[in-house]
């Protein structure tokens, strides 16, 4: 207690704190290429953290569980919005960056979820294909063709001279 | 193979440029008092403190008795007799630290299962004294407040804020209605409770950081009406970094043993929650709930002289019946013997 708790002291606001310092700036930026809207993603990633701050003391491995919870977040809220998606991307366009890419947003937003998830934590966040397999809850050999069948269709619909600066 | 580096770095490329804007406090939620702390003027009887404060603590590093200006508010009594005696020494026969662990001789039928456990300390380093006031009520006592002085350092330092009050900066930790109040040089005095920050500034105007020879200690002038100091400047034992413990296998109970405080009601002081007096086989327990995020029942206890040991759990099913019955089931045992029969 006091100093001495790891319930009532600040030592869980601290840990956590760290934690979430760590893992913010990852999972917000792979948050909003998979759901193609930085205000979204912000949010999205925002209720997770909440959730595992409420869990802390029990947690053992919080960063895969994040990690598995955000995607989670955003395949779920991509369904809740199918119809309203791309409508919500392109209001929340200006906000993504100073100098957003739009072409390889929109290309990014024609892939199924699967493929851009997986396009995304392989390549943004660097996870194996074994950890894209547990984080999208599907099997590991399903990841490799779904990763090159991303990149294939991001290649063909992005015209290099097309870049935003 | 289609070469898609292309592809990778303009996805990873466009990922750097999102921006990102940390908001911390949305997701743990400071309270109300130390939003108000940032854009209110500190009433008039504080500002004297406050130079006061800075004088004693520049000067704490010298030798022999400080004498510091003396907090002059209006709402406060001369009750802080007791705290103005040297410090406690910690006990003798006390144990070393990460000598003695918590062991239950069986386990009662509710809790289906116990396991060793490890913990991190809290980071104390140097010398450190610690006295509590609290208002007595019943069998227990309210709005315990915990005032000490420490020249090292402690984990709960890393996540602090920092805020200024009528020019002077502080440093602040929030958990819930708990408040941590400590200034930013060394020695360093800090105060803590689940009271309003006006209260714990009240305290620590009444503060002072007293030396003599290698020994550092507080003492307090004046304390607020309706409190009285509870535990006498006690020296606290030396800290550990790793913390033998028992706990749930679903951790929603953990049995710690957190002797470095000497004193139970030191101790259970230290939560800012109400407390009340138990006994656990015939000995003083201190038992209280935290309500943070979630309602946490604890008990501390001391089961042989120089020995603290505290159970908490989050499970509503349990009562503090239950915790005092386990508490008489459990006992401080040598870490050898705690390895030998707690080891997978």
């Amino acid at each position: 207690m006091g100093y001495a708790s790891d319930i009532a002291a600040p030592r869980v606001r601290s840990e956590f704190a760290r934690f979430y310092a760590d893992e913010l700036v990852g999972q917000v930026r792979s948050a909003t290429l998979i759901v193609g809207s930085q205000p979204l993603a912000h949010d999205l990633v925002h209720d997770v953290f909440v959730t595992i701050f409420e869990r802390w003391p029990d947690i053992d491995e919080p960063g895969p569980l994040l990690q598995r919870s955000v995607v989670n977040a955003c395949r779920d809220a991509l369904r809740r919005q199918r119809t309203a998606t791309q409508f919500l991307r392109r209001q929340h366009r200006l906000d993504v960056s100073t100098e957003p890419d739009v072409p390889l947003f929109d290309a990014l937003a024609k892939l199924p979820f699967n493929h851009r998830a997986a396009v995304v934590l392989r390549y943004y966040a660097g996870l194996t294909e074994a950890e894209i397999a547990e984080r999208l809850d599907c099997r590991p050999g399903s990841v490799g063709p779904w990763i090159r069948r991303g990149l294939d269709r991001l290649s063909n619909d992005l015209d290099p001279t097309t870049e935003n600066p | 193979m289609t070469d898609h580096t292309a592809i990778i770095d303009r996805l990873r490329n466009a990922a750097e440029r999102i921006e990102v804007t940390p908001d911390l406090d949305r997701i743990t939620e400071p309270t109300p008092q130390l939003q108000g702390a940032l854009a209110r003027t500190t009433p008039r009887s504080h500002r004297g403190f406050l130079a006061a404060a800075c004088v004693a603590l520049i000067a704490a590093g010298g030798v022999g008795m400080l004498a510091s200006q003396q907090y002059s508010g209006g709402a406060s009594t001369a009750e802080g007799e007791s705290s103005r005696q040297p410090p406690a020494p910690v006990p003798e026969g006390a144990p070393a630290p990460d000598s003695r662990a918590p062991a239950v001789a069986s386990v009662p039928d509710w809790l289906d299962d116990l396991g060793p456990a490890f913990r991190d300390g809290n980071g104390r380093s140097g010398r450190w004294v610690s006295t509590a006031l609290a208002v007595p009520v019943g069998a227990g006592y309210d709005d315990p407040i915990q005032v000490s002085v420490f020249d090292g350092e402690y984990n709960g330092r890393s996540d602090a804020e920092t805020i200024e009050i009528d020019g002077q900066t502080f440093e602040t930790v929030q958990v819930g209605a708990w408040q941590q109040l400590a200034t930013i040089t060394t020695p360093t005095l800090v105060a803590n409770g689940a009271v309003p920050l006006d209260r714990l500034i009240e305290v620590m105007s009444a503060a002072r950081i007293t030396t003599n020879g290698d020994d550092i200690s507080v003492m307090l002038d004046s304390i607020p009406d309706g409190y009285q100091v509870i535990v006498a400047p006690q020296v606290l034992g030396n800290d550990t970094k790793l913390r033998r413990t028992l706990a749930s296998h679903t951790a929603e109970l953990a049995i710690n043993e957190v002797s470095d405080w000497v004193d139970p009601l030191l101790y259970a002081s230290g939560t800012g929650t109400d407390i009340e007096r138990l006994a656990v086989n015939g000995s003083p327990a201190w038992t209280g709930i935290t309500n943070e995020r979630f309602p946490l029942k604890f008990l501390v206890w001391s089961p042989e002289p120089g020995i603290l040991l505290e159970i908490t759990t989050t499970d509503d099913n349990r009562s503090i019946t239950d915790l005092v019955a386990l508490a008489e089931r459990t006992e401080a045992v040598p870490i050898d013997a705690w390895n030998e029969r707690y080891s997978e």
